[in-house]
C-alpha cells in the first residue's frame, strides 16, 4: 500500500512551483504519468527523502516515512527504497560488481561479507551480467547500465522500487525487450513499484494504477485493474488526434519543406 | 668544472625537501578541507575569504614575509606568547620556512580541490544516500575518490612551488648554513659569493627536481 500526500514549494529565485501530489493505491505497479515539468520526478525524490516536503505524509508498504504533523522524517539511507535514476547514476570509479554490492557495506569495512557476495553473484546471474562483473560502467551499453542500476537498487532488498523514467535514456528498439524483463521481474519480487514515465507504451506493458500529473498535482486517477477497463483506460490517455485545421497546416508545412 | 661529489653539500637539498614535504602536507589538509567548504557551502563572505587565501599566489614574497613577521615575529602578540610559554619561535628556524612555503602552496591545492569537488556529480551522492550510506561514508566512498585526481595534481604543483620558495622564507628563517639554508637560498648565497660552479650544480639539481614533479603533475591532470 502506497499513500502519498505532500506539499512542497520550490523556487529558483524567480519562478515558484507548487508540488502537491496526492495519491494512494494498493496496486503493485503504480505509474505517475504526465508531460515534462509536471512534477513526477520531484514527487519520487520527495518520496525517497531527497527533497524535504513542507507538509504532508508519505507511507510506503505499511511504513510511515514522513509525517509533518508528528515530525516523522526518516532519513533517506533508512527508508529502504530502491531508486533507479533516469541516467542510472552508476559509480564510474567502481566495477559492476562493486557497484551492485555498494549498499551492502559502509566505508570502514574492507569488503562485503560472504552473504553479501552471494547476493551480488545471484543478481549478476539474474541480470546476465557475469561476463562484465569486473568492467567499469563506461564500457557498458545503455541496456546493460540500466540492469546494473536495477541490480544495485535490489541488492539492499528494498521494500519498494522507485523508477524514474526507466526506459527514457534507451534507444527505442531496446525498450520493449527491457519492458518485458521488468514485467517478469515484477512477478518475482513481491514489492511495489512506483514508475515515473511520459511513455504510453510503458503504461501499457507494466502499469496497474495510473495517476496523471499536471502542474504539480494529480489530475486523474485511472485504475487499470478493474476488469474490462484496461484498454478503455489506456485509450483515454492517448492524446487527441490533430484537428482538421492543424492537419492542413502540417501538410502545407511538409510540402513547403519538400521544395527546399 | 672542478667540484667533486664528495665535497657537494647535501644539506640545502635535504632541507628543501623536508620543508617542502611538511609544507605540502599542511597545504593538502587545509586546502582540501577549505576546498570542500567553498565548493559545497554558500556563506556570506565566502568570496572574500577565498580571495584572501589566494593572495599569496600574486603577492610579492617580501610582502608575505613581512606579514608572517608581523603575525608571528618576536614583537607580535602570538610570537611573544609562544616565546614566553614554550621558548619557541619560528624566526631563524626551519619552521619559519615551512610556514612561508605552506602559505604559497595553499592556493594551488585550494583551487584544485575546489574545482575537483565541484565537478563531482551530485546525483551520484544522492544515489549513495538511497544505498544506505551515511554522509561520511558518501564522502569517503564517492566524493573523495572522484575528486582525488584533481586534488593530487594540485598538490604536486604545490610541492614544486614550496620547493622554490625563496623571498618570504629568507625573511623569516634567514639563510643560516646547515640550519635554515634551503636550496634556493644556497644558490643565492653562492652567486653572491662568486662561487658560480657551486651555483650551477645547485641550479641543475633544482631544475631536474622541478621538471620531474611537473611531469608527474601533468600526467594526473590529463588523467581526469
Amino acid at each position: 500500500m502506497i499513500e502519498v500526500d505532500l506539499q512542497l514549494a520550490l523556487t529558483d529565485g524567480r519562478r515558484r512551483f507548487m508540488l502537491a501530489p496526492s495519491f494512494a493505491s494498493d496496486a503493485q505497479v503504480l505509474a505517475l504519468y504526465g508531460a515534462s515539468g509536471a512534477g513526477k520526478s520531484l514527487t519520487l525524490q520527495a518520496m525517497a527523502g531527497l527533497l524535504a516536503p513542507q507538509g504532508g505524509q508519505v507511507r510506503v508498504a505499511g511504513r510511515l516515512l514522513f509525517d509533518s504533523r508528528t515530525g516523522v522524517d526518516v532519513p533517506t539511507p533508512e527508508r529502504s527504497l530502491g531508486y533507479l535514476f533516469q541516467h542510472y547514476a552508476l559509480f564510474p570509479h567502481l566495477s559492476v560488481r562493486d557497484n551492485i554490492g555498494f549498499g551492502l557495506r559502509s566505508w570502514w569495512r574492507r569488503g562485503v561479507d560472504a552473504a553479501g557476495r552471494r547476493r551480488v553473484d545471484e543478481l549478476l546471474d539474474l541480470f546476465g551480467l557475469q561476463s562484465m562483473a569486473d568492467s567499469r560502467p563506461a564500457v557498458l551499453s545503455g541496456g546493460q547500465q540500466q540492469r546494473v542500476a536495477l541490480a544495485r537498487a535490489l541488492a539492499c532488498e528494498p521494500r519498494a522500487l522507485l523508477l524514474d523514467e526507466p526506459f527514457a535514456a534507451l534507444n527505442p528498439m531496446l525498450r520493449s525487450g527491457l519492458r518485458n524483463e521488468l514485467a517478469a521481474l515484477r512477478q518475482r519480487l513481491a514489492i511495489p513499484m512506483i514508475m515515473v514515465t511520459h511513455d504510453l507504451d510503458d503504461l501499457a506493458a507494466l502499469a496497474e494504477h495510473v495517476f496523471v500529473m499536471d502542474d504539480g498535482c494529480v489530475v486523474r486517477d485511472i485504475d487499470l485493474r478493474a476488469t474490462g477497463r484496461r484498454d478503455a483506460g489506456l485509450q483515454s490517455l492517448v492524446p487527441e488526434p490533430p484537428s482538421a485545421g492543424q492537419r492542413a497546416r502540417r501538410e502545407a508545412l511538409a510540402e513547403a519543406l519538400s521544395d527546399i | 668544472m672542478d667540484v667533486d661529489a664528495s665535497a657537494f653539500d647535501w644539506f640545502p637539498l635535504l632541507l628543501s625537501l623536508k620543508v617542502a614535504a611538511v609544507a605540502t602536507v599542511l597545504a593538502l589538509v587545509a586546502g582540501t578541507s577549505l576546498g570542500f567548504l567553498f565548493a559545497r557551502v554558500r556563506f556570506i563572505g565566502s568570496g572574500l575569504l577565498e580571495a584572501a587565501l589566494m593572495l599569496p599566489l600574486v603577492l610579492p614574497p617580501t610582502v608575505i614575509g613581512y606579514a608572517i613577521l608581523v603575525a608571528m615575529g618576536r614583537r607580535s602578540p602570538l610570537g611573544s606568547w609562544l616565546r614566553e610559554h614554550f621558548d619557541y619561535t619560528i624566526i631563524f628556524s626551519w619552521h619559519g620556512a615551512v610556514v612561508a612555503s605552506a602559505l604559497v602552496a595553499l592556493p594551488l591545492v585550494l583551487k584544485s580541490a575546489s574545482a575537483a569537488f565541484s565537478g563531482v556529480d551530485r546525483t551520484l551522492e544522492a544515489a549513495a544516500r538511497t544505498l544506505r550510506q551515511s554522509p561520511w561514508s558518501i564522502f569517503m566512498r564517492v566524493t573523495l575518490p572522484l575528486a582525488w585526481p584533481g586534488i593530487l595534481a594540485g598538490t604536486l604543483l604545490a610541492f614544486a612551488r614550496a620547493m622554490g620558495e625563496f623571498g618570504a622564507s629568507l625573511m623569516v628563517a634567514g639563510s643560516i648554513p646547515h640550519q635554515t639554508q634551503t636550496l634556493s637560498m644556497a644558490i643565492y648565497d653562492a652567486v653572491q659569493a662568486g662561487q658560480n660552479d657551486i651555483a650551477l650544480v645547485l641550479v641543475l639539481v633544482t631544475s631536474v627536481l622541478s621538471i620531474a614533479v611537473l611531469t608527474l603533475a601533468n600526467r594526473y591532470f590529463s588523467l581526469r
